[in-house]
């Protein structure tokens, strides 16, 4: 009785935001209804004992991609109302669409396409599967998991690499030179007479900067 | 996991770490040009295991090798690798001087290009739909990152954002054709697949949710091949990248899909070759006839040899198609004449400094060693004897015929007459007409002078002796059938 409670509260969070995204006038809002679908279908995978999915689908749409989104919306100028001229017009598209998905699954579920020899993973009480994830991950998987490794590296030396521009007119700090600094080099002794300065080269170059304009 | 799955990996180990290995050095020395040679000394490295001590086997069992395996290592895949890595050390001395010349001669160039030739590795070597699809964005997102390497140059960017795109869309396609089959199989290895499709086939037809994710899988594989109807982005990318990445595009991802297109409809996708074999038989023609014909009309050099590919792979994918031994063997032989006909191509189009057909007029009269290179090359890619081009052709028109695909081998012909049009045209380009300016062309440096003399050189000697390396590759693709 109570995991069929959870069930439709999860369920109806996920039908609740996602009409949000559609009737939100301010993207920003569908945006939330966006956040509102994620961690109900989380929820709903956790209450499949998939809590690993569950997690992940936290981790990256949430912590990852619905922020990207947020992010883009803040930088652009959008014309948030002319977006929302003509919603009807996406009407018989957005239709079409379910019910072609719709067709597609009905007609695989009931003609028995799907294969019945998937391992499945334990369900019900045990909290198990981050465990099982983990061990295939690194033992039998360990060679693909690697290469995604090498991927995610490719990824980071080629934002690296498309971005950075080596900047001529900027003063670094180079810790090593500053340590090995010696006496000689950063200092000079004078010893000058009352009233005549130091005697050195800085004081003939130094101006106040109202008089060097 | 034993110590033969780390022996058998050894190529690919090799490139992941040594890729690191250059990053570190790059990044300590920033050196670009020790960097370089530090990757020839990885790639030489890589090629030592497939070279000397050809082992092969299933590599990496899932659940003691009841579930399949993650790799297959056998003599074809060391054959296709050892191809690879070789060509990949003619393409290292094409990249110094342009990318000097375009202020961006950084280490990661080199790093970039031996992180593409481990995902090249496993993707060659892969027996898993996993492995397979992660090997393909290891191989694919260096060469992204290549093509967008001059972030000045309006056009260079745009290549790879749009190489990029589309190739995204090809990657997803890939991975819900995988999606597709595991959902109808319950495995995902070659094995698996294999055996599952072959009883599917007993049984009686093979469900349409196989069929389609089959046909997802192909399709970016063809994507990565540029085969005709999935060409459009080459021509675009072609002329914005830089040229050497341009020549490592026209080659080196060629070779890895090739390898891993023969591996797979002769394994897991073996049971359908009734679906497959027609249809990629026309794609195969299409690509022939579109690429010759649209060379024709280009102006722009680069353009002219995207459509040239083009060409090439609806040759190579004739060999392909017959689905013999002695069709894998051809496609392997003339994929590794083809590639480095063309980074002699490359090489010698560097040298010129031309952009445009127009820009080479009068070459014989400022270059005549630079124009009979140009020659030279131009005439193996048409297929005249006794070059290695025409044994190339030749390799897999007989394959073809002895399939019994003849329309394939009467469209092969007819392309290469349209290649032979516009080779010859281009010699008559530059050997005929009155050139602009008298001066003679810029001293070549030393890199694309050691490219274009190889390049040459092998021409001639595998047009003369095409069995030195004919006979590896029969021998090699006589194992997996």
């Amino acid at each position: 009785m109570l995991p069929d409670l959870i069930f439709a509260l999860f369920a109806t969070g996920i039908l609740v935001g996602a009409g949000l995204i559609i009737a939100a006038r301010n993207p920003m809002l569908g945006m939330l209804g966006m956040l509102v679908t994620f961690i109900n279908a989380a929820g709903l995978f956790i209450l499949f004992g998939a809590e690993f999915l569950g997690l992940l689908l936290i981790m990256v749409y949430l912590g990852a991609i619905a922020v990207m989104f947020l992010f883009v919306l803040m930088t652009i100028d959008l014309e948030f109302f002319k977006l929302r001229e003509k919603p009807k017009a996406y009407l018989p598209l957005g239709l079409l669409t379910v019910a072609v998905l719709a067709g597609e699954f009905i007609l695989a579920a009931n003609y028995g396409l799907f294969s019945t020899n998937v391992t499945m993973l334990p369900t019900g009480e045990q909290p198990q599967n981050i465990i099982q994830i983990g061990n295939v991950l690194f033992t039998t998987y360990v060679l693909p998991f690697q290469l995604s490794g090498l991927v995610l590296l490719t990824a980071m030396v080629g934002a690296i690499v498309l971005t950075h521009r080596p900047r001529s007119d900027v003063k670094r700090q180079s810790i090593t030179k500053q340590v090995l600094r010696t006496k000689e080099e950063g200092l000079t002794m004078t010893k000058p007479k009352l009233g005549h300065g130091t005697g050195t080269n800085v004081a003939k170059h130094w101006k106040p900067k109202s008089v060097a304009k | 996991m034993t110590h033969l799955d780390i022996l058998l990996t050894t190529p690919l180990l090799v490139l992941g770490i040594g890729s690191l290995f250059l990053l570190m050095l790059g990044a300590f020395s920033n050196n670009a040009r020790l960097t370089g040679i530090g990757a020839a000394v990885v790639i030489l490295a890589a090629m030592v295991q497939p070279l000397l001590q050809p082992v092969s086997g299933p590599v990496f069992a899932i659940d003691g090798g009841a579930g399949g395996h993650l790799m297959q290592v056998s003599p074809f895949t060391n054959i296709a690798t050892l191809i690879l890595l070789g060509i990949a050390l003619l393409c290292l001395p094409l990249i110094e001087n342009y990318f000097k010349a375009a202020k961006a001669y950084k280490p990661e160039v080199y790093v970039l290009v031996v992180l593409a030739l481990a995902g090249m590795v496993a993707l060659i070597t892969s027996a898993h739909l996993l492995t397979l699809y992660v090997a393909l964005e290891l191989m694919s997102f260096p060469i992204y990152i290549l093509t967008a390497f001059l972030r000045d140059d309006a056009k260079s960017s745009e290549a790879g954002l749009k190489y990029y795109v589309l190739g995204s869309m090809a990657s997803g396609l890939m991975l819900y054709g995988i999606s597709l089959i595991y959902a109808g199989l319950g495995t995902l290895s070659f094995t698996g697949v294999f055996t599952a499709l072959n009883n599917a086939a007993a049984t009686g037809e093979a469900a349409p949710m196989l069929l389609v994710g089959t046909t997802l899988i192909l399709v970016a594989s063809l994507f990565k091949l540029s085969v005709a109807p999935f060409h459009m982005w080459t021509p675009d990318v072609y002329e914005g990248a830089p040229t050497p990445v341009t020549a490592i595009m026209g080659s080196l991802p060629k070779i890895a899909a090739v390898a891993l297109l023969i591996r797979l409809l002769a394994g897991p996708f073996d049971s359908l070759e009734g679906y497959w074999q027609p249809a990629l038989g026309w794609l195969a023609i299409a690509s022939m006839l579109v690429g010759a014909s649209l060379a024709i009309v280009q102006t722009n050099l680069k353009r002219l040899l995207a459509f040239s590919t083009i060409a090439n792979i609806g040759f190579i994918m004739v060999g392909i198609v017959a689905a013999n031994p002695q069709g894998a063997s051809g496609a392997l032989l003339y994929l590794g004449i083809y590639a480095f006909t063309t980074l002699g191509l490359f090489a010698a189009l560097m040298a010129s400094g031309a952009q445009t057909v127009n820009d080479l007029k009068g070459l014989a009269t400022r270059n005549k060693g630079l124009a009979a290179t140009f020659l030279l090359l131009l005439f193996s890619l048409a297929g005249i004897p006794p070059l290695a081009g025409f044994m190339a052709k030749f390799a897999v028109f007989t394959a073809a015929v002895q399939a019994g695909l003849v329309p394939l081998a009467i469209a092969g012909v007819l392309s290469s007459v349209l290649a032979l049009f516009y080779s010859l045209w281009l010699i008559k380009v530059m050997v005929f007409d009155t050139p602009d300016t008298l001066t003679p062309t810029p001293k070549i440096p030393q890199g694309l002078n050691i490219v274009m003399f190889v390049s040459c050189i092998a021409t001639l000697i595998l047009g003369i002796f095409p069995n030195m390396l004919g006979n590896l590759t029969l021998a090699a693709a006589t194992a997996i059938f």
